[in-house]
């Protein structure tokens, strides 16, 4: 495994592209002759006067210009808000896209343009990622989100397909299993779920809490802000040994909402278990940035035996995805791949 | 499908030329709409609702008004003048025949066709019925007096009209019912700004890049190109 920076518009050379449209990161996976080539960029920005263009310059940080503002973008966005002491955009919230926000839509193209490349050929296939409709909140806009997601890969010249987030999971983890299992897809967002047997999708939703959630709910209990916890979670926090009042609310958070995705799952399963049987056990994989704090694997086994025995669907083994970031990432791309050899 | 233009707060479409009042509702062309960048303005900031639908009679009739009327609305035309009873009832028979036989028919358009050529046998009988019916209920009480004789000549230019009102409905130049109540049904009211990615927008962004072996996707790959083909060949045997 290697990490590097390139620029920005390296060529493929095989055709597919898997887009994971995350409320965090954008990552982009295609195939090339070395292996797979993921790319990620931070899914923020924030706007500056035009007077710092030549600082940006300087520090080589990723900037776009936009009359007379100058937009950072990624990482370095985070930095700037704290050195300016303001507050960071997200052209995503709660997992999908605003409407309204007409000025984080062109940010987001512009993302979106860079972290794909120039398509190898006219209407070269991605996949992108849509979150299931979420189950605790009917209000929130799906299908404006994938409109628009749609919208922003065709302009770059692609052909966009939508996919779930989720299922793309078991497309990338679940090979070995005839692609049937459970998957959850932590974000910083929502949280989706998805069931699939042998590739069908049985069941898929989401709920509209994730890493986000998390940070707000420890913050108001310990009465500090939402960038710290996330700051502390970020720098190290295991889950399964918290010090201090900071890291133990947040594992009581963490606890929260793996229960509150589980119960889901009961929940959604029982509107459609009269519908078909569950021919094998199946695994289940977690994954996502949320899934990423050290002891989550261990802490979400802990979490689900207490709900074992009134889980309605019979578990093989719970795992982690190999590469919490990029599963989806990579789910879709096997997807568009699979496009090609049709 | 045209654009529907729902007006929340008073507001101008110059490029439109619209002036709308709050609650006021237009329908324009979908090109025109998608073009108008004062409608994107004035959409942005929640003064218009838009909706891409077919316009129907029947979604203009049953719309339930965005806004309250302060004043009660002074109807300016006079009523129609009140038909002849037995006209009516031509009227209310055909109308049900081009309900119940074209409106809710699944295919319509071959039926439309297979219609229009029966449309007069088909009708005679029910349109005598109706006439008949119509007729004794205007005859007089009293049985010493002799009924007011309805001639032919004005009973075949009733029917002929009524006939010819119902007529464009069968040719497709009206009516156009399986598809819209399908779209009707899958109606999403959704405007997608369009040009959302500027190539001419500068920008210096280098992304974060990271190469990994590829032989899990391969043979994820592999697995579900197999597993589809198999899934294939078994619909196929079925």
């Amino acid at each position: 495994m290697s990490e590097n920076e390139t620029p920005a518009a390296a060529q493929p050379a095989l055709m597919g592209v898997g887009l994971d449209m995350g409320t965090m990161n954008i990552v982009a996976a295609r195939r090339q002759p070395s292996g797979v080539v993921t790319k990620r960029i931070r899914d923020s920005f924030i706007d500056l006067p035009k007077e710092h263009k030549r600082m940006l310059k300087l520090s080589n940080v990723n900037y776009i210009q936009k009359g007379d503002d100058i937009i950072i973008v990624g990482d370095a966005a985070y930095e700037m808000a704290n050195v300016f002491g303001r507050e960071v955009r997200r052209p995503l919230a709660a997992g999908l896209i605003a409407a309204g926000e007409i000025d984080a839509l062109e940010i987001l193209g512009v993302m979106v343009r860079e972290v794909l490349g120039d398509p190898a050929t006219e209407n070269e296939i991605c996949v992108f990622s849509v979150p299931a409709a979420p189950v605790d909140d009917p209000s929130k806009d799906i299908v404006y989100h994938k409109g628009i997601l749609e919208r922003i890969v065709n302009e770059c010249g692609y052909k966009a397909i939508p996919s779930n987030e989720a299922l793309a999971i078991i497309y990338a983890e679940c090979g070995k299993d005839q692609f049937s299992g459970i998957a959850f897809s932590f974000g910083s967002g929502m949280t989706n779920v998805a069931l699939a047997i042998r590739t069908v999708e049985a069941l898929s939703f989401s709920v509209g809490r994730g890493g986000d959630w998390i940070d707000a709910g420890a913050a108001k209990s310990v009465g500090a802000t939402q960038a710290r916890m996330c700051s502390i979670k970020e720098k190290g926090l295991n889950l399964m040994k918290p010090v201090g009042r900071e890291q133990e609310a947040l594992v009581v958070y963490y606890k929260n909402l793996i229960e509150y995705a589980l119960d889901n799952v009961v929940k959604e399963f029982q509107k459609i278990s009269s519908k078909f049987d569950m021919p094998f056990p199946v695994p289940i994989v977690v994954s996502g940035g949320t899934s990423k704090a050290e002891g989550f694997l261990d802490f979400f086994k802990e979490v689900f035996e207490s709900k074992k025995k009134r889980f309605p669907i019979e578990v093989s083994v719970v795992r982690a995805a190999t590469e919490p970031l990029d599963a989806v990432a990579r789910g879709l791309l096997v997807q568009a791949v699979q496009e090609y050899d049709d | 499908m045209e654009t529907q233009i729902i007006c929340c707060e008073p507001c101008k479409i110059p490029d439109l030329s619209l002036d709308l009042h709050r609650g006021e509702e237009v329908w324009v062309a979908n090109e025109l709409a998608k073009n108008s960048k004062d409608l994107k303005r004035v959409l942005a900031i929640g003064q218009v609702r838009v909706y891409q639908r077919m316009r129907d009679k029947k979604a203009r009739r049953h719309a339930p008004p965005s806004y309250q009327r302060l004043k009660p609305k002074v109807r300016t035309q006079t009523p129609a003048p009140e038909k002849p009873a037995v006209e009516k009832v031509i009227e209310r028979v055909v109308e049900k025949i081009v309900v119940e036989k074209v409106i809710e028919a699944p295919d319509t358009e071959a039926l439309a066709a297979q219609i229009k050529r029966d449309l007069l046998g088909e009708m005679a009988g029910t349109i005598e019925a109706a006439v008949a019916a119509a007729m004794a209920a205007q005859a007089p009480p009293a049985p010493t007096q002799a009924a007011p004789a309805l001639d032919a000549a004005t009973m075949a230019a009733i029917v002929q009209q009524a006939v010819a009102a119902a007529l464009p409905a069968f040719t497709g130049g009206v009516v156009v019912p399986a598809k819209r109540r399908e779209q009707a049904d899958d109606e999403v009211p959704l405007y997608l700004p369009t040009g959302i990615v500027d190539k001419d927008v500068k920008a210096e962004i280098t992304v974060k890049s990271e190469s990994k072996d590829s032989n899990d996707l391969d043979e994820a790959a592999k697995l579900l190109r197999e597993m589809k083909r198999r899934k294939k060949q078994t619909d196929k045997d079925k």
